[in-house]
């Protein structure tokens, strides 16, 4: 963390590093700063840059800033696994798949497979089990028909083993739920759930990174204009 | 009592500091931590005013500041505003 601080001294103003950047060094390693002081410091340097008015600096600022942020965002976002299973449909009407995937996947259902696997537990610390039965769970849980006969479960979790378990297990309450509906017997497993794949891969982290380029770009460029257009010079 | 400047002001009045005596200083008397980022900020404003200057030490790499006369008159004229508002809203609250 020490070298991210050192670094982020190199973005105040040449002038005022000449004359303040060696005590502001002293006073990190004097002080034990950590990560708790790389906002403070950043916003330090890009208060700085903008009482000096450099419109090249605070677009240059505005582009490390923004993709250092993006960075930041898409290394720490935590991954996911996504494992999906595989129905046939006897008779390819997605109003049929969808009756039986609500009988299936009630409620009590999605509680039951929570405990059982005992999913979401920070969600559930802070939530009650409603709200992460809909706000998380279902959000992480998808009945997507694939014409002509074909329909796929997929489910989310940040555990690769649980993510496949659970798929497993949601298509088996699908294919019990089928059983006893009117036209039951009519969706079958076509493959269980495969292995959970990762939905966040190295490029894509990269990807997320990259965007903080054009970000911080067009934020700097307004940022400049706007600054020039109302500040008097110094 | 957050401005930054006025903290490092009331710090200085006590005596010379260097930034790390500061921030120790005024997270003991006012409970605020201020980060290295806006710590410097404030004594980069406050010695532009002219309000505080460095003075000499013999350690070379900590660099101490005084308050000067000026810096003490601001300082003098900040608080006696900020004690009639704590005044007043002390004997508002009284009242209510």
């Amino acid at each position: 963390m020490k070298h991210v601080l050192r670094l982020l001294i190199k973005l105040y103003p040449a002038w005022w590093r000449r004359r303040y950047g060696k005590e502001l060094e002293v006073l990190l390693e004097d002080s034990g700063s950590g990560s708790r002081d790389v906002w403070d410091v950043f916003r330090g340097a890009m208060a700085m840059q903008i009482k000096t008015r450099s419109f090249g600096r605070i677009v240059t600022v505005c582009v490390i800033a923004g993709v250092i942020v993006a960075g930041t965002a898409a290394f720490l976002w935590p991954q996911q696994y996504k494992s999906t299973a595989t129905l046939r449909l006897d008779q390819p009407d997605p109003d049929i798949l969808n009756r039986v995937a609500e009988a299936a996947l009630t409620r009590n259902a999605l509680a039951s497979i929570i405990n059982s696997y005992n999913l979401y537990p920070r969600e559930r610390g802070r939530m009650p089990m409603d709200d992460v039965i809909e706000k998380v769970m279902r959000r992480e849980t998808w009945v997507t028909p694939i014409p002509p006969n074909l329909a796929q479960v997929t489910f989310s979790y940040e555990d690769p083993i649980q993510a496949q378990r659970v798929s497993q297990d949601l298509v088996g309450r699908i294919i019990t739920a089928n059983l006893s509906t009117p036209n039951g017997g009519l969706i079958q497993l076509d493959a269980p759930a495969d292995q959970a794949k990762r939905t966040i891969t190295g490029k894509a982290r990269v990807a997320m990174t990259g965007l903080g380029l054009p970000a911080g770009l067009l934020f700097g460029v307004i940022l400049a204009l706007i600054l020039r257009r109302r500040a008097p010079a110094l | 009592m957050s401005d930054p400047t006025l903290l490092v002001l009331a710090s200085l009045a006590e005596g010379d500091k260097h930034g790390y005596a500061m921030m120790e200083d005024i997270e003991r008397f006012a409970g605020v931590r201020l980060g290295p980022g806006t710590l410097y900020g404030a004594i980069t404003r406050l010695e532009e005013r002219g309000w505080i200057g460095p003075v000499k030490s013999r350690d070379e790499r900590r660099q101490p500041y005084r308050i000067t006369a000026s810096g003490q008159e601001h300082l003098a004229e900040q608080l006696a505003n900020l004690n009639r508002v704590v005044k007043t809203g002390l004997s508002r609250l009284k009242q209510a």
